[in-house]
Order: C-alpha cells, then structure tokens, then sequence
C-alpha cells in the first residue's frame, strides 16, 4: 500500500521513466459488432494532465472505463506504472473515478462516502478520519462530513467526488465529464479548482470531455478522438494552431473552410485557386496533389476587414458583411463571398467602430499566409 | 468467481473454456432467481397440472378413481346449473368491470390533472379503502342495503317508499358492492397511467386548436389505453372468484361459480368436477387477458407512487369543476360504508342498524375481552410475519437478478409470475388443496403459510424489480473503483440501496396476508386467523361486535398506509429511493 500523503511537483515535465499509462493497440468491440474504440496507442508521463477530447461516441468514455477496470478491451493492451492490467478487476487497480453524476453514496454521510477507499482496504480508523478530514479541508468543505450527498449543491457534491477518488492516491485519477452537469459559472470556477488541485497533489489526470474550451483550459495535452481512433495528440497551443486534420481543425475552436483547389503546391506553402475569386496561400501536408480539391480552414481572429489593399496582409478577397454581431470586447462579423460562402470574423470592437463598418458594405477581408492550413477534402 | 474475470478471460483463453465460462457465467446470473423459481413449480405448475389431470379422472364417493374419463367436462356441459352459474358469474363481472373501470377514470383524471396541492393526501384517501379488510368492507353493505338498512330506513323517511326495497340477496346487491371493492384498485391503476403520462401532449393539444374534448379523446384517452387495459383485468379477474360478497350480499339468487366450487371441493370432496370448473375458468380468465391484447407490464405499474407532485402544474383551461364535484361524490362512495360500520360499533342496540339508540362502547369491550379474537388476531399477525418474511427471502434475489442480468428463461420467469396475479386467488386455493390432497398432506399452519406466500410472491417480486429499475449501476461502478470487490460492494452499496423496496416488498406481502380469507379458509386446517374469525361471526350473528372489530381493522390500515406513505415521502425527499 502507498502511504497517503502528497508529492509536490510542478506538472507536466515529460519524465524519461516508466509513464504512468501507455495503452496499446487498444480495440473494443461491443456484442452487436459496433467498434467503440479502434485500435488506439497513447502514453501519458506522471503529472500530466492529459485530455481526452472529442464529440459524444467518439471513444472517450469507454477508454477512460477501460483503463479503470469497468470495460475489458476486446484487444490490445493496458499498461499503469509499468505493470499489465488485463484482468485485473476495477477494485485492485491503483486508479480512480471521478464519475460524471458524481455517484456518490446516497445513504451515507459525506465522511462515510469519502472514507470509503480507505475503510474498505481496511486502513485504522485514526488514519482514515485524519485523511478524510484533510482531504474536505483541501476541497474546501471541512466539517461538512455529517452530511448527506443530496444536502449538498451541485458544485459541492462534485468537490466530494473528486476527494473520495483522490483520497486513495491513486496512480490516476480518471475524471469523466466531471462538470458536465453544472452551469456555466461554476464550471469556470471548478475548472480553475480542478487546475490548482492537480497541480497541488501532482497526481496524474485523464479527463473526458467534448467541452473544447474546457479541454484549452485545463489540459497539458489534449487527445482529440473521434469514431474510435485518434485524431491527434498535441499541447491546447499546437492542437489549436497546428490541427492536423479538418476533423481538429473544425472540431477544436471555430473555423472558416474556403473550398478550392491546388495549383501549386512546394513543401508545406500551397497555392489554392478558387476560380473566379483568384488565388490564396496557406500551408498544407506534404501530400497534397496538383488539382486535388481541398478545404482552407482560417480561425475567424485571423480574418480581418479592410477597405483598402495597401492595409492588407498575403491573402486578399471581396466581400459583402452580411451581419455584425456585438460580443462586448468583441464583434463578431459575418461575411459573404461572391460565391456565397460564409465566413465568420472577429475582431475587436474598438477598432470595426473606429472605421465605421456598416452591414451590407462591400469590404475586403485580408489573412496572413501562415494562418490559412489546407486539408484534403472528402469527396 | 467474479465476473470480472470471467469476461476478461477470453482474451487468452480458447474455444472450449470460453464454452465453460459463458455457461458458469449464465449460472451465476440465474442463481439468485433459483428460489423463485423452485417455488413457481412446485406451487403454481405442478398443482395446476395435477389439477388438469384430475379434472379427466372419475370421481366416486369422496374418491378419486384413477380412470380416464370426460365425464367431468359433460357434466359441466349438460347440467345447466353450472352453465347458468358460470354465465351469471360472468355477467357480475362484466358488469362490475363497466362501473367500476367506468366510475374510475374520471376520478383517476381528476387526481391525477385537477389538484395539485392535496393530490398526495388525496391518493392516501383513495389507498386507504384499498388497503382496508376486503370482509368488512363487503359486511359493511349487508347495514347499508339490507330490510332495515340505511337506504330503506332513508327513502321511508323521505317518504319515496312504504315497503322496504329487496337490494340485499340480489345480484344488484351484490355488483353494488363489488363495485365498491374493486374500486380503489381501479383508481390507482388509471391514476398511475395518466400521472406518467403528464398534461403536456394534452396542452400541446389545445395548443393546436383542438377542443378539451378533442384534445383528451384524441389524445389523452389513447395514450391510456394500457393503463385501461390494466385496470379491466385487475377488476373482471378477480371478480370472476367472488366468494365473500355472494355469499353474504347475494343470498340463492346471485350465486358465483366461486361459491359453488367451494362447495363442491369443500363438503362433496368432488375434486374431478371442480378441476374441470376451474379449467374452465382459467380458460376464461386467460383468454380475456390475451384477447385484450397488449400485455401489462406490471413492474411499471407497482412503480407508481404518487408521483412526483411538485413536477406537476395545474392546467387551469380545463373544465375541472365538474370533475371536482364529481370527486366528492366518490370520496363519499368511498367513505360512506366505512362511516356506516363506525357510527353502528357505537350505537348502543343490538343490530347493527338505525335508530340510534346512544353511544357506547360496549362492543369494543365484547370483542377485546374475546379470547378466540386475540388469538386469531395473534395467529394472523405471525402468519402475515412469516409470510413477508419468506416471499421476500424467495422474491427479493430474483427481482434483482431479473433486472440486472439476462439469463436463460429471464422472460418465462417474468411471465410465469403474473400468472398467479391474472387468475383468480380462489383457484390457486382449489389448486393448492388438491395438491396437499394428492400427496397426503395434512392442512395446517404450514399449508396456509404456503398458500399465502405464493399468494403474494409475485406481487413482492414487481415491487422489489419496480425499485430495482431506479437503481443507479455506477455507484457499484464507484465502490468497485474505489477498491470494494464484489461481495463489499453488495453489502455496503447494493444491500443498503435495496432497502427501501425489500421493506415496501414486504409491507405488501404483509398486509395483504392478514387480509387473506379465501386461501386461507381453504387451506386451514384448525388454524384460526383474523378474517376467518370474522368470517364465523357474518356467519353466526350479526352484532355491532362485528362493526367493533371492522372499525378496529380500519385504524390499523389507516395507521399503517399513512406511516408507509409519509416514510416514503421522506426517503423520497432524501433521494433515497428512485422508483419511490
């Protein structure tokens, strides 16, 4: 048994030991042929918080249960801290659960559910109460032991739930859309909670969500899934500028996508004619072919408007603003090319007041190079 | 072995133990529901089929010969008493259903759409009643209905008659009553359906333009249909095995055919002639139920509580006045026998009828100092003990294993059940008796005990599965998680979650043994309970004495159904309990 007590470490500085967790060629297959999980590698370094993101049925969840022992991969392999966990049921895995409606113990107190790791592996009373007792002192919730789960609000009972999983000290702490079910305030709050926490006990997270804003937030590494496989493994800042796929690319943030096709294409600079409209210029895979259609995503910060070219950055197109809508700090206009795709940009509301914009105006919209990422389009 | 592992194994392992496991894995699931469904056959099938099989054997002198015969079936054809009785039987029932499913729905409408602030207490009301001995509330219309009873003694006074009317000893009498009895039932029944249901499609109705009218006949009256359905089979059903409100209420000319086989197995011992009449009764009974087509899932109708009131609003368009005022009139339906038996325990004369003659208590007095009533209320308090006791220890693992496991014959198991609750109770008691006859077993305490746990064996198992279907699996998935292994996890987790629906489990089995009377009466040997004392004083004498031990009987139930209630309520309000 490992002492419970708390390591002080500063995150996520990859580690050359052994990895907390590595999964390997991990397959599930649930009876009725549908494949949840798709042959998935992954490693995860101590302290890191690692996010597993990606929209509902893409795997996440299923992932998260197998590695805690509540799912058994059809293939594939396991590994925590080194050692192979198939077979091992949920109750011997040095892992816990931060589940996504808590699932805290109605029938018993606060204290009771929190201490419940500890009593059931059978730890002295004096030590299971000192440790619970810290633990809601670290969630901010001492003397709320004698209570019951449902006198708690939302907020607190899933403060309780994360104490009860890491009073255990587990190896990892698997947390399952753990604020999916609170409001937009408290989940800012608790996601700042959730950071300092983790920083705190230096334990490593593997968190679930489909929120991508939630997943920028918090995360060391983001893992973006969909239909079983992952899409790509990268820090919030390389995930969200450098998107591997159109899948990320569409999935992490907003994008714009301007369907065209490749004219010229030398190592990573792509040349994108778009008929009548003319040429831009972005960067793509190695792979794109001469005449191959594909999509240019570009964030909608990058876009910004102009009505003249000698204010303009690489890549210049005609407009008509279709729609402005006022974000405080930030107005949020909507744009339409000749062709009539949309496009949505942003930018800051000092600065489209200051040149006076005007809804149903002819502008020119204007992109750096660099931000425009071409992708392969599905035909 | 858990199964943890045994899922996890086929990863490495072959053909052949993957064979193995899967059938030690099946074994596993089907274990807990071993119990139930031991009892199912030795206690429904096997005496059923005895049953069937004397039905075609030759009787002679209190004797069965072992010769085949259809003797039995063509003198149940050609002798046209039980023809006529059987067809009388049916018309009752027939008619009873109508009124009863008929007077119902529009009270049920109005708990469940009219009121908002009562509407709990207003259920209890309708509880209460349902939950009171089925004997005293059928004794209570003999005061009611009778020569000098309380509508002949009215309508004399106003002057309407002269001669007292003959009610009591028809068959009017006697679908006035059932009505009566089979009533709360009904009501319960549709106020369930239309609770789930909620008012908004109706809303969304009038919404549309449609009328109140329209809105509830295209609306709301379809989408109770399963709930109607239900209702028809929990009162024709029953009321198919009538034998206490005939024999007290219908005098020669309202004679059931329950009436007429507890005659024929009781005091001819002609056990050939009443299979066949039981036959055909189930016959009956079953195929009413399959030609009414849909199936009733009963663990959803056992959910049903009083619903969650503070999910409700009140729809103010609808024209509910009326329905109020309707309501009122079958609260006092409901109450005025019960009012009638309570006023006459006090009334200091020798009849329980009008004038008043002053208040005593004298007959309470008479019945607490009665020996043989003690005793019979001590042998029914034990009996419906052990019978709770029993019917949950067998019921209460299978209800668990149905709902969280498939295993082979999950649905056989589900379907043989609500067969002891789709035939009459009166012929799982003929049933039993020829059972206990065909193997030479005495009748005794434990001949009773066995009737009345099969009695209400499958009414335990949907109530325990009713609890179980609000029961949340990731908190086994959390204890798990946090290091419990499988048997700490059914104790500190499963076990304690269970409570709620093993004590409402037993509650049911309990209260409906101690008011248990026709099994009983035929499967006892010298063992006297409450209902059968009662039974012999209707029989004997009719004093207030009888009215003493009535209005006894009514506090209890009241007492007990509030306490239940407001138990609930409070686990409720705890989040203890999902199905309530």
């Amino acid at each position: 048994m490992r002492p419970v007590g708390y390591v002080e470490t500063t995150g996520a500085e990859p580690t050359s030991g052994t990895p907390d967790l590595e999964l390997r060629n991990l397959v599930k297959e649930f009876t009725g042929g549908v494949t949840a999980v798709d042959n998935i590698s992954l490693r995860i370094e101590k302290g890191e918080f690692v996010t597993l993101l990606g929209p509902s049925g893409c795997g996440k969840t299923t992932t998260l249960r197998m590695v805690a022992g509540l799912d058994h991969p059809t293939a594939g392999s396991i590994v925590i801290q080194g050692r192979h966990v198939e077979g091992v049921p949920a109750y011997r895995r040095n892992v816990n659960t931060v589940f996504q409606n808590y699932a805290l113990f109605p029938h018993m107190s606060v204290f009771d559910n929190v201490a419940f790791g500890l009593t059931v592996k059978r730890h002295a009373k004096d030590e299971v109460r000192g440790h619970v007792e810290e633990m809601l002192a670290r969630i901010k919730l001492p003397g709320f032991g004698h209570r019951r789960p449902f006198q708690l609000s939302g907020g607190q009972q899933q403060r309780v739930a994360l104490a009860r999983a890491l009073v255990n000290h587990p190896a990892i702490l698997l947390l399952d859309e753990p604020l999916g079910a609170l409001d937009l305030k408290l989940r800012k709050e608790m996601q700042l909670e959730l950071k300092r926490i983790q920083r705190d006990v230096g334990i490593t997270f593997v968190y679930v969500t489909h929120d991508q804003e939630e997943a920028l937030t918090l995360s060391d590494r983001i893992v973006i899934m969909s239909h079983g496989r992952i899409e790509q493994v990268g820090t919030p800042v390389e995930v969200y500028q450098r998107p591997r796929t159109k899948f990320v690319a569409d999935f992490v943030g907003v994008s714009n996508f301007i369907r065209g096709r490749v004219r010229d294409a030398k190592g990573n600079a792509v040349t994108v004619t778009l008929g009548d409209l003319g040429d831009i210029r972005g960067s793509g895979g190695k792979d794109l072919a001469e005449g191959a259609t594909v999509l240019v995503s570009v964030r909608p910060e990058s876009l910004l408007l102009a009505r003249d070219r000698t204010e303009c950055r690489e890549n210049i197109l005609e407009a008509t603003i279709e729609e402005m809508i006022y974000l405080g700090s930030l107005v949020q206009v909507v744009v339409r090319l000749e062709d009539g795709t949309i496009l949505q940009c942003q930018d800051h509301f000092a600065r489209v007041a200051e040149k006076g914009f005007q809804r149903g105006e002819a502008v020119l919209i204007t992109w750096p190079e660099a931000d425009g990422l071409a992708f392969t389009a599905e035909e | 072995m858990s199964q943890v592992t045994a899922r996890a194994a086929p990863m490495q392992a072959g053909q052949r133990t993957k064979g193995a496991q899967a059938m030690r894995d099946a074994l596993i699931r089907v274990g807990p529901a071993l119990l139930i469904i031991v009892w199912v056959l030795a206690f429904v099938f096997a005496p059923m089929v005895i049953m069937g099989i004397y039905s075609l054997w030759q009787y002679q002198n209190f004797e069965m010969l072992r010769n085949w015969t259809v003797e039995n079936y063509a003198e149940l054809v050609t002798s046209t008493i039980y023809i006529r009785v059987l067809w009388r039987t049916i018309q009752i029932a027939g008619l009873t259903t109508i009124f009863c499913v008929g007077l119902a729905y529009p009270f049920a409408y109005f708990l469940a759409r009219g009121v908002r602030r009562w509407r709990e207490l207003l259920v209890i009301m309708v509880m209460i009643p349902f939950w009171t001995s089925f004997l005293v509330r059928t004794y209570a219309w003999m005061s009611i209905l009778g020569e000098h009873g309380v509508i002949n003694e009215a309508l004399i006074q106003l002057g309407v008659i002269q001669q007292p009317l003959q009610i009591l000893y028809t068959t009017t009498a006697v679908i006035i009553a059932a009505t009566y009895l089979f009533f709360p039932f009904a009501i319960l029944t549709l106020y369930s359906s239309l609770e789930k249901l909620g008012p908004s499609t109706e809303e969304a109705a009038l919404d549309l333009g449609a009328t109140p009218w329209q809105a509830f006949r295209r609306i709301t009256l379809p989408l109770s249909a399963a709930g109607i359905q239900a209702a028809v089979i929990f009162v024709f059903v029953p009321a198919l095995g009538l034998f206490v409100t005939p024999a007290l209420l219908g005098g020669t000319r309202a004679t059931m055919i329950g009436n007429v086989q507890v005659t024929i197995f009781k005091n001819a011992m002609n056990f050939g002639l009443g299979s066949s009449i039981s036959f055909v009764v189930l016959m009956l009974a079953m195929l009413f139920v399959a030609g009414l087509g849909r199936s009733v899932d009963l663990d959803k109708v056992y959910a049903g509580g009083v619903g969650d009131v503070a999910r409700a609003r009140q729809p103010e368009h609808l024209r509910l006045r009326a329905l109020g005022i309707y309501a009122v009139l079958m609260y006092i339906f409901l109450y005025l026998p019960i009012a009638f038996l309570i006023i006459f325990s006090m009334n200091n004369s020798p009849t329980a009828s009008f004038p008043w003659q002053g208040f005593t208590l004298k007959w309470y007095q008479e019945v607490i100092r009665d020996p043989w009533m003690i005793n019979s209320v001590r042998n029914s308090l034990l009996i419906a003990c052990l019978t709770a006791l029993i019917s949950v220890v067998v019921a209460a693992p299978a209800a668990y294993a149905m709902v969280r496991f498939r295993f082979p014959g999950r649905t056989l198991l589900k379907q043989s059940l609500i067969i002891p609750m789709i035939i009459p109770s009166i012929m799982l008691g003929f049933a039993l008796l020829i059972l206990f006859t065909a193997f030479e077993i005495d009748l005794s305490v434990v001949t009773v005990l066995i009737g009345h746990v099969t009695y209400v064996l499958p009414y335990v198992f949907f109530v325990v599965a009713a609890q179980q279907y609000g029961f949340d699996k990731t908190l086994e998935e959390a204890a798990m998680d946090l290091g419990a292994n499988r048997w700490v996890t059914f104790r500190r987790v499963t076990l304690p979650l269970m409570v709620p629906g093993l004590l409402a489990g037993g509650l049911f089995a309990f209260t409906l043994s101690l008011d248990e009377f026709i099994i009983t009466f035929l499967l006892t040997g010298t063992l006297q309970t409450l209902p059968l004392f009662v039974w012999g004083m209707l029989r004997t004498m009719v004093s207030p004495t009888v009215n003493a031990v009535g209005t006894l009987i009514v506090i209890v139930a009241f007492v007990v159904v509030l306490a239940a209630q407001l138990r609930g309520r409070l686990r409720r309000r705890q989040g203890l309990t999902a199905a309530g």
